[in-house]
């Protein structure tokens, strides 16, 4: 019997230290010399002394090939901390090198953390965060005259006259409307485009990359006609010719003389689908320019100088002058000023807010489950800690360690999460709805790439500095006296603990975000439009006649040659189609119930339909009669109303017989021969809207602009070819356009929802794998830790029962704690979803219940290998390592 | 040629007799050779010998004091031995008639 035998853990520090192959002779060769020693020199210490020494210089001197694990060097003087932090970043990569699982892991967590928030930033960052593309555009303001409700109105021309002379604080200013006008050809093709007064493009701050801009003379209604085009129509109809300046092309047989080009790089951002610009030559003699006549758009440039506060205070003085002026033109005083860049982002924002929070949401996720991993990791590595700790390596040094080995991995995370991004990008692009602002412009680009890194920096700090920081309170002289690896379990496993909920906190609420919104889009599809949106085809006309007679002789023989086409069952005419986004509403005047002020009569949208338009579209009649062919012009004038319109302003008294007034006092009286039920035009979740259907035998002007509703008795999208066979024929200047089943169009209406629900879907469905990976791997390690009283409880005879439970109890109490920090978390953040949810509230239980049953049967599941584990251990086996 | 502390393990192993090993190489350094080298030392040095070709090394039998673990041995190789002559030579060409106390006997 030896009097000692060789200190327990600098065997077992080189028993781990040494690859396989070198242990034997090694540790034998350790034993035999301590042998010799300790019986030599009588000294037991003496022995225990060299045995030590003799490891760390095995470790000092690199041997067995772990050259990473000798100490880090001191930090020289000066910048030395950065040379050492290179250092630890090239250790780092060598970790890589040897842990691929655990790196593997680690990066992938990462890459869908920093893709998914690269894809969404490169998304965001044009659409809602950039300035538009003009110069000094935080200088741009859109106008538009509030209503007594605070609902914000275009404006007439005459206001918009008043606005830009009397105020101080304009360099410039414009007003826009729509053109759409059809460019003349061998196939006439209807374009879209603005008309502008001449100060347009000069207060947007852009100039024509070819010929000239605008001039005032232009403005008047008796100058000559001139056009500017988009970079892309000049390209697309005109060859890029150069010499286009001062040609003439033809519109509607009207001749127009191109005097410019605007640039490639020119995005029309008020018009997205603008493709060519020309004066609106309105007058104030015009029975359009009128002050109710509120139709246009106006944009400003303030001036340098100006705030927005001051304009808009200088604003309401000056619309109180008017309106003083011209009190039964308006229903209160007041402008509104909206900033270019909120009026562009209105729309979208809510969409993208929430759309960001979810991405932010995913990202801490991601950097909880990194957190976690390194944790894990950390946990193993204690002995290489003791170790460098033993070697005179500070709590700094480790730290600094550890951080740079998960900056190394979160910028290989962020590398990969480009490829992430620009997937994402590309899919994002394509789900995107189409009224998303600077669609275009959306791609991987220098900004998005300096994103990512800055993300990806962001998770390794955080990622590496928590675990780090549980590693640097451990006490490190006490790790080797300990043994390791208790020091750092005790500290790090709460902790631990403590982001495995969290990631299922998280999880949690991505989960009823994407819950919410599925039930929302569940619940809008099944809305009942009013109307049979199947097997409907729409398509757009637009007649050329000389005059209203002509249109509405084109418009009667259009009808009739498509009810000739066999297999169609309906067909009609309407000026705007239903859930299109087309607007035309005009103040309805009641006889009955008469308004104080004609501004304040209800506006209603105003359809001018032909015969047959409630029957093809499957509008239900509840009252009185339909519109027939009797009703021509020269019949008495009529109209139908809608129910919830008619209760609304009528009440009790019967619709029918009452009369009504169109667009103010001055019209003729129209009659109400019928109430027909509701529908939905502006979008499925517009309830109540109001709705007045007229003959359009009987409108003051006959509409060149018609929609043709096709209803066929089988599929109705095959009878396109003989529908355009038959229009043809009639006029072939009239383009046909806007071919669209109705039933595309109900679906178009949903994009905006759609999109949020597909992100959130997405992102739920990884916050899912991520927060059962934590689960797993927390539950995994505490069995693991644990075998030797598992195997206790074993050898004493505890149930299958019994051990299942010990561990589905405490990963069941993580879940549950996760959950409780997730539900208190989701009532707070989906109120941020409210614009979004249609028949659904923000803290809908169903929701709520569905999801955390969904994330409990995950955490089971989670759960249930690593417990599986505890069962197959064998008593006699765990005694043995322990 | 061969490097000062290759050198030094070699003649170890040639002093130790057939049954080198680890252990008893650092011991010969230590004993004869007056200086204190590391277990890790001689065998990142006798790795790198073998990986030249100019020892080999054999297993030998667990014994009791060394907890039952087996002995590596090395013996040099012909290769091992002509390139140990080639550097003592080389050493004494270089010293020859040196001052006394600079001179490879």
């Amino acid at each position: 019997m030896r009097p000692s035998a060789a200190p327990r853990l600098a065997v077992r520090l080189l028993h781990w230290w040494l690859p396989p192959e070198h242990r034997e002779y090694f540790l034998g060769d350790m034993e035999e010399r301590f042998g010799q020693i300790a019986s030599g020199e009588g000294d037991p210490r003496a022995a225990g002394r060299w045995y030590w020494r003799q490891t760390l210089l095995a470790l000092l001197t690199r041997w067995g090939r772990r050259p990473d694990l000798a100490p880090a060097p001191p930090p020289p003087e000066g910048d030395g901390h950065m040379v050492a932090f290179l250092s630890d970043l090239r250790a780092g990569l060598r970790q890589v090198r040897r842990m691929p699982l655990f790196a593997g892991l680690v990066v992938l967590t990462f890459a869908l953390g920093i893709g998914s928030s690269s894809a969404i930033f490169s998304v965001v960052n044009p659409v809602l965060l950039q300035q538009p593309p003009y110069p000094q555009a935080s200088r741009l303001a859109l106008l538009f005259e509030r209503e007594k409700d605070g609902e914000e109105s275009q404006i007439g021309y005459l206001t918009f006259l008043d606005l830009a002379r009397e105020s101080r604080s304009f360099a410039s200013a414009a007003a826009m409307s729509f053109w759409q006008p059809i460019l003349d050809g061998d196939e006439p093709e209807v374009l879209s485009g603005q008309r502008v007064t001449s100060g347009f493009f000069a207060t947007l701050g852009v100039r024509p990359a070819l010929g000239r801009d605008f001039i005032a003379l232009e403005d008047h209604d008796g100058a000559a006609r001139v056009v500017i085009l988009s970079h892309g129509l000049w390209q697309r109809r005109f060859g890029a010719d150069p010499g286009i300046l001062g040609r003439t092309i033809s519109f509607g047989s009207t001749g127009y003389q191109v005097i410019g080009v605007m640039p490639a790089s020119f995005e029309s951002l008020l018009s997205p689908a603008a493709q060519l610009w020309s004066p609106l030559r309105y007058e104030i003699s015009h029975s359009w320019a009128c002050r109710t006549c509120r139709h246009l758009r106006m944009i400003a440039r303030l001036k340098e100088g100006v705030s927005s506060v001051q304009a808009n205070d200088e604003l309401q003085r000056i619309s109180a002058a008017i309106v003083a002026e011209h009190p039964a033109d308006y229903s209160a005083p007041g402008i509104i000023l909206t900033s270019l860049h909120d009026y562009l982002t209105r729309r979208t924002r809510p969409l993208f807010l929430a759309v960001t929070g979810a991405v932010a949401l995913l990202l801490l996720l991601a950097c909880t489950n990194g957190a976690n991993l390194f944790l894990g990791r950390a946990v193993d590595r204690a002995q290489e800690f003791a170790v460098r700790a033993a070697l005179g390596a500070g709590r700094g040094s480790l730290i600094r360690q550890l951080t740079a080995e998960a900056l190394v991995l979160a910028l290989l995370g962020g590398g990969l999460g480009v490829l992430v991004a620009l997937g994402g990008v590309e899919l994002l692009a394509r789900l995107a709805p189409a009224t998303l602002p600077r669609l275009g412009q959306v791609r991987v680009n220098g900004a998005v790439l300096g994103f990512t890194l800055a993300i990806s920096g962001l998770v390794g700090f955080t990622a590496g500095l928590v675990p780090a920081l549980a590693v640097g309170r451990a006490n490190l002289a006490g790790l080797i006296r300990q043994g390791g690896r208790q020091v750092i379990r005790g500290g790090g496993s709460g902790l631990r603990r403590g982001l495995v909920a969290g990631g299922v906190a998280l999880a949690l609420m991505l989960l009823i975000g994407a819950g919410l919104l599925m039930r929302s889009l569940d619940r809008l599809l099944t809305v009942d439009p009013g109307f049979d949106t199947r097997d409907l085809l729409t398509l757009e006309l637009q007649a050329t006649g000389a005059d209203d007679a002509a249109v509405r002789r084109y418009y009667a023989s259009v009808v009739d040659a498509i009810r000739a086409i066999p297999g169609v069952s309906h067909a009609a005419l309407v000026n705007q189609l239903l859930l299109s986004g087309d607007f035309d509403a005009w103040g309805v005047h009641f006889e009955a119930r008469p308004a104080p002020n004609p501004a304040d009569d209800p506006s209603a949208f105003r359809f001018a339909v032909t015969p047959g338009f409630l029957t093809t579209m499957g509008i239900p009649l509840l009252s009185g009669r339909d519109l027939t062919e009797q009703d021509r012009e020269t019949a008495p004038l009529v109209a139908l109303i809608n129910q919830s319109f008619a209760r609304r302003v009528l009440g009790s008294l019967d619709p029918l017989g009452q009369r009504i007034k169109l667009g103010g006092p001055d019209g003729p009286w129209v009659t109400i021969v019928g109430v027909v039920g509701d529908v939905r035009h502006q979008g499925l979740d517009a309830e109540g809207e109001a709705q007045v259907y007229l003959p359009s035998s009987q409108t003051p002007w006959a509409h060149s602009r018609m929609m043709l509703l096709v209803r066929g008795t089988q599929r109705t999208a095959v009878l396109l070819p003989a529908i355009r066979s038959a229009i043809h024929p009639l006029d072939p200047g009239v383009p046909i356009s806007r071919v669209a089943l109705m039933a595309d169009l109900v679906q178009a209406t949903t994009a905006q929802r759609r999109f949020a629900l597909v992100v959130f879907e997405f992102f739920a469905l990884v916050a899912l794998l991520l927060a059962g990976a934590g689960l797993y791997g927390v539950i995994a390690a505490t069995v693991s830790e644990r075998t030797r009283e598992i195997g206790i409880r074993n050898a004493l005879g505890a149930s299958a029962g019994g051990i299942l439970a010990l561990v589905l109890r405490q990963g069941m109490g993580l879940t549950l704690t996760g959950l409780a920090f997730g539900l208190g978390g989701a009532l707070a953040l989906t109120r941020l979803l409210t614009s979004m949810l249609y028949g659904v509230s923000p803290t809908d239980p169903v929701t709520f219940l569905l999801v955390a049953v969904l994330l409990v049967g995950i955490a089971l599941l989670a759960c249930w290998l690593p417990a599986l584990r505890a069962l197959r251990v064998d008593p006699l086996e765990a005694l043995r390592e322990g | 040629m061969l490097g000062e502390f290759e050198q030094l393990v070699l003649l170890a192993i040639l002093r130790g007799g057939t049954d080198a090993f680890g252990a008893g190489i650092q011991r010969e350094i230590e004993d004869h050779g007056g200086r204190r080298v590391s277990l890790g030392a001689v065998y990142t040095t006798l790795g790198r010998l073998e990986q030249k070709g100019l020892v080999e090394a054999w297993v030998g039998e667990p014994t009791a004091e060394r907890g039952g673990r087996r002995r590596r041995h090395y013996r040099l190789r012909a290769a091992g031995r002509r390139e140990l002559e080639h550097s003592l030579a080389t050493l004494r060409r270089m010293t020859r008639g040196l001052t006394p106390g600079l001179e490879v006997p």
